[in-house]
């Protein structure tokens, strides 16, 4: 009971604490908005059909267009990255990617408010639940 | 009135069958954490589908739909967070699971196949999170794809069903996409059923320090006690993804290996720095390890004190892999054989 309300009091502590600190003072989410491509039709495109019998599609294991060969990348190959070679790791003449990390929430994501009400429900159903405990 | 329409109910529905006896130390969280596992797992099937509504398994859309589902659906953020961090606590309540069920020494006679059935869904989880990862297609999805497949390759005939060249034509990360939503929950969800049945027929493993007969309450308590727990996860879940959101790069670019995999897996990105073939060693001989548990252990012993050897063997293996979690965050891969 006491280790219940333990952690019911620090996450109800937790959860304004979070609101009020994303007052909208963040930065835009640092993602590129993309609309997604319109989808092909559902019947098989013929050249498709061609890709299938073609010996090479093997190499082209993630798809027939991809997405870094389409942007003129680097061309998609399963040795691109050498598992025996150190010099894999740190290939020159490469882009730089940017590698994603957890991000703070903005409150100026789409629907915030409602996640808010949907937190604070499920918070004031775990009170409930361990105040009355029903069945239990 | 009421208690009659309450008692015709449970006649009608069946539901005296759950009026059974458990053992009173279920209601703790230690003896909980199982169906706290559940809880988060359920989370993650319903936030997975209205997820499914928005994904695109195609190689050329897939990151560009979810980058498209997290900055302009309504809720789309909240909802990705939700199965992210919904995931990430499936995965802590399972490894505290699997600690308190070997540290109890619940794995003994007679739950033998019971440790193997959790065993399974250990790989199954496995398997959903790494195929989690992969469809997201970003760097870390890409350099996470290309591991496996190197593995895979390494395999030969076995490694075959998991390659491109089993299935010519079709994009790998479409059979991917299949088998987190598909294939892996239908070998997922007979085992749980089988978990749960083994539960109920050799009834939850006694208190190591109180072995005689344990005081039984009805399971329904037990019921209200997970329905408590499982509200309370499912607040955790809710908290976490109102606050942090998930990682989420940009399309891959082919080639490079610049990213480290989420840290249920970084272990064995630190001992691929030591030895490129642990890729395929470790995983084998965890689970071979794993697997043998109940068959080296026999003896009917279950207080700690009294099993120094399988305590310190399990001493060793949270300290191991805690060391090599860490060890993986700060590495910088060199591939030295």
């Amino acid at each position: 009971m006491r280790l219940s309300m333990f952690f019911t009091g620090a996450l109800l502590l937790i959860l304004p604490t979070q609101v009020g600190a994303h007052g909208g003072e963040h930065a835009a989410p640092a993602t590129q908005i993309q609309q997604p491509l319109p989808l092909p039709d559902m019947a098989m495109d013929p050249s498709m059909a061609d890709d299938m019998d073609n010996d090479t599609a093997v190499d082209d294991f993630y798809g027939v267009e991809n997405s870094a060969a389409v942007a003129g990348e680097v061309p998609l190959d399963l040795d691109a990255i050498d598992m025996d070679d150190p010099a894999g790791h740190s290939m020159p003449g490469m882009p730089e990617v940017e590698v994603a990390k957890h991000e703070w929430n903005s409150t100026s994501q789409k629907g915030y408010g409602l996640a808010v009400g949907i937190t604070l429900i499920s918070g004031l159903g775990f009170l409930f639940l361990s105040l009355k405990r029903p069945f239990e | 009135m009421a208690n009659n329409t309450l008692n015709t109910l449970k006649k009608r529905l069946g539901l005296e069958v759950l009026e059974y006896g458990i053992p009173e130390h279920a209601n703790s969280i230690k003896y909980s954490l199982g169906g706290m596992t559940l809880t988060s797992l359920s989370v993650l099937v319903l936030s997975g589908l209205l997820l499914a509504q928005f994904y695109v398994p195609d190689p050329d859309r897939a990151n560009s739909s979810l980058h498209y589902l997290v900055d302009q659906v309504y809720l789309g953020w909240f909802l990705r967070g939700i199965h992210f961090w919904a995931g990430e606590v499936l995965t802590i309540t399972l490894i505290l699971h699997m600690i308190r069920v070997a540290f109890t020494g619940s794995y003994k006679a007679p739950r033998e196949i019971n440790w193997l059935v959790g065993v399974a869904l250990l790989g199954m989880m496995i398997g959903l999170l790494f195929t989690g990862t992969v469809i997201k297609w970003d760097q870390e999805a890409y350099e996470a794809l290309a591991h496996f497949l190197w593995s895979a390759e390494k395999m030969g005939i076995f490694g075959l069903p998991l390659t491109e060249a089993f299935a010519s034509g079709v994009p790998l990360l479409s059979r991917i996409y299949m088998w987190h939503i598909s294939l892996l929950p239908l070998i997922t969800l007979p085992l749980i059923g089988l978990h749960m049945f083994y539960i109920k027929y050799h009834q939850l493993s006694a208190l190591p320090d109180n072995p005689g007969t344990p005081t039984n309450i009805p399971f329904h308590r037990h019921l209200g006690y997970l329905t408590r727990s499982g509200a309370g996860v499912f607040l955790l879940i809710c908290v976490l993804a109102l606050a942090i959101a998930p990682p989420l790069g940009e399309k891959p670019v082919f080639g490079l290996e610049v990213t480290k995999p989420p840290w249920q897996f970084v272990w064995i990105y630190a001992l691929e720095n030591l030895w490129v073939p642990f890729l395929i060693v470790a995983p084998l001989a965890i689970g071979a390890f794993l697997v043998a548990v109940p068959f080296i252990d026999r003896s009917p012993e279950t207080h700690w004190k009294k099993r120094p050897i399988a305590i310190s063997v399990l001493v060793f293996c949270i300290v191991l892999m805690a060391s090599l979690i860490i060890w993986g965050k700060f590495t910088t891969m060199t591939h030295s054989m």
